[in-house]
């Protein structure tokens, strides 16, 4: 059993439920010591470092930058070092490590020693652990017999002592409690050390053999190397090399696999969890943020394309040439930045500290966009002084990283206004919500031939619905209304847009 | 005793608030807290709206009494040689020793906490020479009762370190310890002083050679309690030594805030007692005072001793003082850093030589160690604690409760995973 620490997501601030992973500042195999930074944790009262708890190399960090850990999961584990290593060789990764004390399980993070005082007797009477009164009686172990050797201590490490002596056996060694979970005492180790065959069942050694590559794989893949099953030896003793390291991990998953398909619960009402963490967890957060900080109001619209659509088609194979797919979106980008600049209150953002509304002097536009990992807003920065064909490449190139998850964090940050798209999927009206802090979102519904009155005759017309969301702490009715017709001015007569 | 309630109970109230302000609309929730807010600091600032009277009475104001902090070594280092308090150099050398002591001791402290191994703990960073300083004088017979930021202070009266390690990860059984020490931590502020003032009289009525000292914030000067219990001690001319830290911060509320006074010592006059404001980064001024202070106070004069300091980090390690205060305010307390003032007034006198601060530095981690390795093995609870906590010598009934219900867990094995044990940190 290698000396593993499994460091827990402590809680740094008395009473925070969860903390974002800000940075790691250690890789995986690295060597530290005890008390080294080895993440930057952030709660909901400070940013925090947290040290590391031993002095050895980290085995495996459990969770990605800005990911949301709740206290008391496992983020990162290491492997101590053996009293024989130096605390600068971390490297020294020999075939002959021995596990350090065997017949204890791990020390928990805070570094207790697991042999401390477990039981204790008095008048006769003990008053045991449950895991050292589960142990005592699978191995048919009397606690008050060894209370009377041991003193009043009783340790785990007594009632094992006690089980290989045959002393202090009691006679009704129960046969159901085989049968119960272990928690982390394998008391059959010498039944099972000799099982060298390649089965699922892990083989348990207590010393295992391998080169230094293969112990640092097997590190990265979080597999303790006692349990790989191998037929090799070398020196006496098993060997595992890199082949059997692989192969065991396949049949290991395969394994899993199995299992999970047959673990599927049987029931009338069949569900699935799925965890709300990562990128999901974080559009949940903002919608939250935005809908419970700002009180928002849409406004509907629908405007005739008629025009817009004949100006595309003429403009498209120009774009076309110049290796550009000319959308709808830069257009109504585009008039979105006249009818902001006719009403800025929409370009703007409610500084509640210092209690002051910002109206932005320049437009970076975010586009809502449907990735596989789930709504991402990449921003066109300074839509004002570009032209529909750099726009258009813009979109392209920005909504292209955002669904292949190349996009860097900051060009998703300082948006001032947002449209989303929604009608490429379907539908006609909505009500967007804010991307916070912005002030105003204009969802697009699916541009489509609809009846419409013209000169007091229904004709059909290419239609494309409208809807504005506004922050109506800042933007009152009537200016995104006057916002909105502004916005159909130029979406009606889109050559207008050349005066922009 | 109650150290851990009255923690959970703020983070308690604080998840409260936290969980009703997702669920209530936060803009009127907003709205309302800028109120509370704007009307605080009406409520709290200075009255600045006192104009020019002719006054007959002969009144008393803030400017009748100046107070000076009494300091022997300057920020710079600088001091009057016929200043320097009569010590030996091994006592010279020893105040540096304790100072190490404590800042290392609150460094690894905050990594621990860090670690999930402390439930909480308040830094002392910056209070070295006000703790040390307020401690050395004391004598082995006296009491000290504190709010948790005067370590060494204890562990000078014999506390261990493994034992200030189990308190903070909230084993009460580490006020006992504490308590065979005559030490003791009241975390509801200023609440114990009433008892300081009630030891002080029991050590008054058995005669006996020893003051009680309690070590406060100045938050706690704010408390009921603490001007019953100083007016108290005046009134009964009681052995007791008020030494308040004044770090100038209650978690997020300056001193500014706190008082309208001028300073700490000068609520001695209004007690009836003797008081007297000194540099708290004076190591050398505080030992000097708290001498001085002890000599009056055994002789039945309760005192005030104000050491006035800063706290450097936050108030805790749930704390983030960049919220509230500015980081030049910081600026202005770390160039006047009360290790390193007197190491050059070590220098100075020609001690510094036989310092080796590696050294020392390296035996202070290992006893750390140690302190931490001995708070790790202490064990678990014992179910059979319950029953004998209570009395010298067990009541029979009771002793068959307790024989009872050690044969039901025998019977029942598996209710033992229903006894819930004291939890570490
Ligand atoms: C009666 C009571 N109220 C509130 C608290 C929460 N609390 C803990 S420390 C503290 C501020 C103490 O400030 P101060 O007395 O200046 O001591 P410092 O922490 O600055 O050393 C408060 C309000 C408490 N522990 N007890
Ligand atoms: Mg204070």
């Amino acid at each position: 059993m290698e000396d593993t620490i499994e460091f827990e997501l402590p809680d740094v601030g008395e009473g925070v439920a969860e903390g974002e992973i800000v940075a790691w500042h250690v890789e995986s195999g690295e060597h530290v010591s005890e008390n080294q930074t080895v993440v930057e944790v952030e709660t909901d009262k400070a940013v925090v470092d947290i040290p590391s708890p031993v002095d050895g190399a980290v085995r495996s960090r459990l969770a990605e930058e800005g990911e949301q850990v709740p206290v008391g999961e496992t983020i990162i584990t290491f492997e101590r070092d053996g009293p024989e290593t130096s605390a600068d060789a971390g490297d020294s990764e020999t075939g002959t490590r021995e596990s350090a004390d065997d017949g204890t399980v791990a020390p928990s993070i805070d570094g207790v020693a697991t042999d401390r005082t477990e039981a204790c007797s008095q008048n006769g009477r003990v008053f045991a652990r449950p895991s050292v009164r589960r142990l005592a009686r699978k191995t048919g172990v009397d606690l008050a017999a060894v209370s009377e050797t041991s003193g009043l201590q009783v340790t785990r490490r007594d009632v094992l002592a006690a089980a290989s002596d045959g002393v202090a056996t009691a006679e009704h060694t129960s046969v159901d409690a085989v049968e119960e979970t272990d928690h982390g005492v394998d008391v059959d180790r010498s039944a099972s050390s000799g099982n060298t065959a390649a089965e699922e069942s892990p083989a348990d050694r207590d010393r295992t053999l391998a080169m230094p590559a293969t112990r640092k794989r097997a590190r990265e893949l979080g597999v303790p190397l006692d349990d790989v099953s191998t037929d090799e030896t070398c020196d006496g003793h098993a060997f595992v090399g890199p082949e059997a390291l692989e192969s065991f991990v396949a049949a290991r998953k395969h394994e899993r696999a199995e299992r999970d398909q047959h673990a599927e619960p049987v029931s009338d009402r069949p569900e699935r969890r799925i965890p709300y963490t990562g990128v999901r967890r974080t559009i949940g957060e903002r919608m939250e943020q935005s809908m419970y900080t700002a009180p928002q109001v849409s406004h509907h619209d629908t405007v005739d394309a008629s025009e817009l659509v004949e100006t595309r088609q003429q403009l498209e194979p120009e774009a076309a040439d110049q290796g550009v797919d000319l959308t709808y979106l830069p257009f109504v980008m585009k008039a979105c930045v006249a009818a902001l600049e006719a009403y800025p209150v929409l370009n703007a953002e409610l500084d509640e500290d210092n209690g002051e509304i910002i109206e932005k002097r320049y437009y970076n536009l975010g586009v809502a966009t449907d990735t596989d990992a789930g709504l991402m807003v990449p921003v066109v920065e300074d839509v004002d002084r570009k032209n529909l064909l750099e726009i258009a490449s813009d979109v392209q190139s920005v909504v292209e990283r955002a669904r292949d998850r190349s996009i860097s964090r900051t060009e998703m940050e300082n948006g001032t206004f947002t449209v989303t798209n929604i009608g490429a999927i379907g539908g006609q009206f909505g009500t967007p919500i804010l991307n916070y802090p912005e002030v105003g979102i204009l969802a697009l519904g699916a541009l489509a031939e609809r009846p419409r009155v013209v000169d007091g005759e229904v004709v059909p017309r290419p239609v494309l619905p409208i809807s504005l969301t506004s922050d109506h702490r800042v933007v009152d009715g009537s200016d995104a209304a006057r916002f909105t017709n502004e916005l159909k001015r130029y979406l009606e007569n889109p050559s207008l847009l050349l005066l922009e | 005793m109650t150290v851990v309630t009255a923690n959970t109970g703020t983070t308690r109230a604080e998840s409260f608030t936290v969980r009703a302000s997702a669920e209530t609309n936060r803009a009127a929730l907003c709205l309302y807290a800028r109120r509370l807010v704007s009307w605080y600091e009406i409520a709290m600032s200075n009255n600045l709206s006192r104009q020019a009277l002719d006054l007959d009475a002969p009144w008393i104001s803030q400017d009748t009494l100046s107070v000076e902090p009494h300091q022997i070594v300057a920020p710079d280092g600088s001091y009057d040689p016929d200043d320097v308090p009569d010590l030996t150099e091994e006592a010279f050398l020893d105040l540096y020793r304790w100072m190490l002591f404590e800042k290392r001791y609150a460094e690894r402290m905050v990594k621990l906490q860090r670690r999930g191994e402390l439930g909480t703990f308040g830094s002392s960073r910056g209070h070295e020479a006000s703790i040390v300083g307020s401690g050395y004088p004391l004598q082995d017979s006296d009491w000290l009762l504190g709010m948790g930021r005067e370590t060494m202070a204890m562990l000078q009266q014999g506390v261990s370190l493994r034992d200030m390690i189990l308190f903070w990860r909230g084993v009460d059984d580490a006020q006992q310890f504490l308590a065979q020490e005559n030490c003791m931590i009241g975390i509801s502020v200023g609440g114990y002083l009433p008892l300081v003032t009630g030891i002080g009289w029991g050590m008054k009525r058995m005669d006996a050679d020893a003051v009680v000292t309690a070590h406060f914030g100045d938050g706690a000067t704010s408390t009921g309690a603490s001007h019953e219990a100083i007016n108290f001690a005046g009134v009964l001319d009681i052995p007791a030594i008020f030494y308040c830290q004044n770090n100038q911060w209650a978690i997020s509320t300056p001193f500014e805030k706190q008082t309208n006074a001028n300073s700490i010592a000068q609520r001695a006059i209004g007690y009836g007692v003797d008081g007297v404001r000194v540099d708290g980064n004076d190591v050398l001024a505080v030992h000097a005072a708290m001498t001085e202070a002890r000599e009056l106070a055994s002789q039945g004069n309760p005192v005030i001793v104000e050491g006035l300091t800063y706290r450097r980090g936050g108030h805790s390690t749930n704390d983030d003082p960049s919220r509230y205060r500015d980081d030049e305010e910081r600026e202005t307390w770390i160039d006047r850093d009360p290790i390193e003032r007197y190491e050059r007034f070590l220098q100075s006198e020609g001690l510094w030589d036989r310092v080796d601060r590696e050294t020392l530095l390296e035996g202070i981690d290992e006893e750390f160690d140690a302190a931490h390795e001995a708070a790790d093995a202490y064990g678990p609870r014992d179910v059979e604690e319950i029953f004998v906590h209570l009395y010298d010598e067990m009541p029979p009934a009771l002793e068959a409760q307790m024989a009872s219900f050690g044969e039901f867990l025998e019977t029942y094995p598996e209710m033992d995973e229903h006894v819930d044990r004291r939890p570490k940190g």
